[in-house]
């Protein structure tokens, strides 16, 4: 907004409050944001990253190239869409049923151990699976006991890897995915649904026309945000949960990236992290564009 | 008395038992490594499905706190967080709080500043190479500026303090209170649900962090409890145990590392469950 | 259109609190039944029990003869207009008010028919394609009537629908509801805890309290002739003044006497037994205090002007005199604070009641 001088003295007090976060942002945000350049430059740690001559779009040239990115780049879009489309109703769903149970303590419960996962880094996860999903763990023990013979490899083979990853991803995610609807869903007033009683609805209709449109708003929202970390496809989980039996499917971006820093391949590495990074920022943008389209400017991010 | 349909009481039986039996998933695993870390050789090789330890045997927690740096890695998860948090807290609440005020200059642009830190990342090259030319390598301070001002708790705090009422400022500047005065004698404490909602959050998330400690600590005595249990699960290095605790399968290694790494995390669990709900519908979330 | 009848209903909740006692009732059809209250008396509970929003705990709803107890809403053919509109936010106007219909699965046009009739009725024709969101809470109200009306339903509930609308709207909204009822000949049961919604609305009045039935009968017979001291204080604006006094016997002659004053009255014999000498309240309506002597029956009050409220048409005056009256007169500038005043009081409009229980000792 506009401010005369005095209006400005005045509230200069506020930009003082701001100045270290910005300080903070700037230095260890904004800098590294910059420190991009290093992909269009032939780096070396002598020259430093101003020093070292420009190269322009070469690294990226080598990148898309080669297969070994685009095999990478093929595995992250294939897990990322899987967990995208299945992630995403899970919670949803699991709050609706959530919601049907009348016994408060029953779904009080039930939503209380539902948050333990999160509570959970993927390093505690993925040891945890690793012992559960082993050859002799109990998952495959109970195959057995319904008459599955031989144990499956859960860890080891392309596809059942795969699987495990976006199941074990929904159930941690799922408590806390939860929440945010059943706030949604607790601030729907019981008049709309006593109403629809009257109207003749049973509960599956009165959960249709009235529960679940409440919830779009936010799931737009989540939507567009998971957007975000399309390219993402979940590196702590995969990197602590993967072996090289099933790298072909689950080396991801950010697995490549750790790859090529190890290996001290600077350029490559920010290359394709910087790659990562426009990717989600367009398509956070084309997202919130399309949802502002369909819904007259009123649903969106920003 | 009013009769419900024969499909509507069948739908409560069933999802009942669904969302039963998935809860009973939700806290089995765990269950299953405290079986398995207190179990000796006999029974964990035999695998399968425990539900209860048929023995009670501690060699699995010896021999992990046998190994250096565990209780090192423990000091450091908890100074972690001890540090981390408040501080945390404290920058984040002061960053949201000019973006609060309607007459802060420029408030809309310093927004988006904060708001782009959430979308576009310089990626792990150029921040490690920052650390490096500022000396946060191998430093315990780099924990301290790992998520200290996360945009999306900026803006948790920032909605959360836009629904105090304007009265209350107006009403304090009428006294002659300065803009810090309002927010730490007002603001703050006005504030206590939603900044113990992102106390929560940071702690989960600096006691969870592995990968800075991995990336930028190569000292030893410096990496934070889930490196190492990263290393003893993931990297393998329970096989240094087997020689000197024979006969101890490594499963139970394992399993009893990741108990210690739990235990204190269970603590949490309670403020998990009084504060999300209310801190998301406070922060605004669903708006 | 149909009768509704409700046979010693109660409700007791899970925490044992009684909300309504046995309470037996009879709407004729086509009639408009008021329920009126304080907060908390049971009329919104008893409501709830016709439409099959709550359960009975006790007793029986019978409409056009039968029991409809074990049957959920949707069974019943009632419908119900809610205090806060309760209309769908993500439906059209349209949509709202076909929701009903296209649940039973009628025929689109008949849907679209009995949709457009409606709208006609209540004048919204014109904003059928637009969102609740973007409707004043007048039209909104309209179309939970609309949504309602649609139906054709056996019975019509309304569940405190003007409270909350301003002041002017309520007013109009008042006239179309009666206006409504008048042109529909439906069958209608009102809740609202606004006692001159329930006096200008009903054909017959229903005054609850505590979850019991104080007194049913029509607006002006509830007016004139309270059985009680609560039905008597809570209709009727400003409040009844209430005297306590003594009741004394002479043969014939009855007489109250008070500290204010001292009046004889015609008392049925009938009505009050042998045990004459009791300790009563006298009740008189603000409107029956006068400013000139009428009658040579009438008796005096005299005391202090403390508060004048002038209305324009006429005037509260709030009089000090060993207690607090209320009187109102004419509007005229004559009065100021601190006057002394004369009030006359005639005695056919003394209610007597007694002290210990409140009820109301009948002159005829």
């Amino acid at each position: 907004m506009v401010q005369n001088t005095s209006q400005y003295q005045k509230n200069k007090v506020l930009l003082y409050m701001f100045l270290p976060c910005a300080v903070y942002y700037f230095i260890f945000d904004y800098i590294p944001m910059g420190g991009v350049i290093i992909a269009f430059k032939d780096y070396s740690i002598r020259d430093g990253i101003l020093g070292s001559p420009w190269i322009g779009m070469g690294h990226f040239d080598t990148l898309f190239g080669g297969s070994e990115f685009l095999l990478v780049l093929r595995n992250t879009l294939m897990i990322s869409i899987i967990k995208i489309i299945c992630g995403f109703i899970a919670p949803v769903i699991f709050a609706l049923l959530l919601n049907e149970i009348r016994a408060g303590f029953l779904s009080r419960g039930i939503q209380s151990l539902s948050l333990l996962p999160y509570l959970f880094s993927w390093v505690i996860l993925a040891s945890i699976f690793r012992l559960t999903f082993s050859n002799s763990g109990p998952v495959n023990e109970m195959l057995s006991l319904i008459g599955v013979d031989k144990p499956v490899n859960w860890l080891s083979d392309d596809v059942w890897f795969i699987f495990v990853i976006v199941v074990t991803d929904i159930w941690k995610g799922l408590g806390i995915g939860a929440i945010i609807y059943l706030a949604s869903i607790a601030s729907i007033p019981l008049e709309l649904y006593k109403a629809a009683k009257i109207d003749g609805a049973n509960r599956f209709q009165q959960m249709l026309f009235i529960t679940l449109p409440q919830l779009k708003p936010t799931m737009i929202t989540l939507l567009i945000l998971s957007m975000g970390g399309f390219l993402s496809a979940g590196f702590d989980q995969i990197y602590n949960m993967y072996n090289p039996l099933v790298y072909d499917v689950a080396d991801i971006i950010d697995t490549y990236v750790l790859r090529m820093l190890t290996d001290l391949n600077f350029e490559i590495a920010t290359a394709a992290g910087m790659f990562k990074s426009v990717v989600a920022v367009i398509l956070i943008m084309i997202s919130n564009t399309i949802s502002k389209r369909l819904t007259n400017g009123e649903q969106g991010l920003y | 008395m009013i009769k419900e349909s024969f499909s509507s009481r069948l739908f409560d039986v069933v999802n009942i038992l669904l969302l039963l039996i998935l809860s009973f998933t939700m806290f089995y695993p765990f269950l299953y490594c405290l079986v398995l870390s207190l179990s000796s050789e006999a029974y964990a090789s035999q695998g399968g499905f425990f539900l209860y330890p048929r023995s009670f045997d501690l060699t699995a927690y010896e021999a992990v706190f046998s190994k250096p740096h565990l209780l090192t890695g423990l000091m450091n998860s908890i100074l972690r967080v001890l540090i981390s948090v408040p501080i945390s807290v404290f920058f984040t609440a002061l960053c949201a709080y000019p973006l609060s005020r309607n007459e802060t200059p420029y408030r809309r642009p310093l927004f988006l500043f904060v708001l782009f830190t959430m979308l576009f990342s310089g990626g792990m090259v150029p921040i490690y190479l920052l650390y490096h030319n500022i000396g946060l390598l191998d430093n315990r301070l780099v924990y301290l500026v790992q998520g200290l001002m996360l945009a999306f708790n900026v803006i948790l705090v920032r909605n959360y303090f836009q629904n105090i009422p304007e009265s209350m400022h107006q009403a304090a500047m009428i006294d002659g209170a300065s803009e810090w005065y309002i927010f730490f004698r007002i603001y703050l404490p006005l504030s206590r649900p939603i900044l113990a909602t992102i106390a929560m959050f940071q702690t989960i998330f600096h006691w969870n962090a592995w990968f800075d400690a991995m990336i930028y600590m190569t000292s030893d005595t410096k990496v934070v409890l889930q490196g190492f249990l990263q290393r003893i699960v993931i990297q393998q290095e329970w096989q240094q145990l087997r020689d000197i605790y024979v006969g101890l399968p490594p499963e139970s290694i394992k399993a009893a590392t990741v108990i210690i790494t739990v235990v204190p995390i269970l603590f949490v669990f309670p403020f998990v469950l009084r504060h999300f709900s209310k801190g998301i519908m406070l922060g605004g979330l669903k708006e | 259109m149909s009768d509704l009848v409700l046979k010693n209903v109660s409700k007791v909740f899970n925490n044992n609190v009684t909300a309504v006692r046995d309470f037996n009732l009879e709407v004729q059809s086509g009639e408009f039944m008021v329920l009126v209250g304080p907060s908390g008396c049971g009329k919104s509970t008893t409501l709830a029990m016709i439409a099959g929003l709550e359960d009975l705990t006790s007793g029986e709803i019978l409409i056009d003869g039968a029991t409809v107890n074990t049957l959920p809403p949707k069974d019943r053919d009632i419908a119900m207009v809610f205090q806060n509109y309760a209309l769908y936010p993500h439906m059209t106007v349209y949509d709202n008010m076909s929701f009903s219909l296209k649940l039973r699965h009628w025929e689109k046009s008949k849907i679209d028919k009995r949709v457009k009739e409606a709208a006609d009725i209540l004048e919204m024709s014109d904003y059928l394609d637009r969102f609740p969101k973007a409707l004043s809470g007048g039209q909104r109200q309209r179309v939970a009537l609309g949504r309602a009306i649609v139906r054709k339903p056996k019975v019509f509930l309304f569940d405190e629908p003007l409270s909350n609308l301003d002041a002017k709207m309520r007013t109009v909204m008042r006239l179309e509801l009666k206006k409504l009822h008048d042109r529909l000949g439906a069958t209608m049961v009102y809740v609202t805890h606004d006692q001159t919604e329930a006096m200008t609305l009903g054909d017959h009045i229903c005054v609850m309290n505590d979850g019991e039935l104080q007194q049913m009968d029509t607006p002006l017979e509830i007016y004139n002739n309270p059985k009680n001291i609560f039905v008597g204080s809570f209709i009727g604006s400003p409040q009844m003044n209430l005297i306590d006094g003594r009741l004394e016997a002479d043969s014939d002659n009855y007489e109250f006497i008070s500290e204010l004053f001292s009046i004889k009255i015609k008392i049925n014999k009938n009505t009050i037994g042998d045990d004459i000498t009791r300790d009563v309240k006298a009740g008189i309506r603000p409107e029956h205090l006068f400013r000139k002597q009428q009658g040579e029956n009438d008796s005096k009050i005299t005391g202090r002007i403390a508060i004048i409220e002038p209305f324009g048409s006429e005037t509260f005056i709030y009089v000090e005199s060993q207690q607090q009256l209320v009187a109102r007169v004419k509007a005229d500038n004559t009065y100021s604070a601190s006057d002394e005043i004369e009030l006359w009081v005639k005695p056919e409009h003394i209610n007597l009641f007694y002290a210990d229980s409140g009820l109301a000792i009948f002159s005829k």
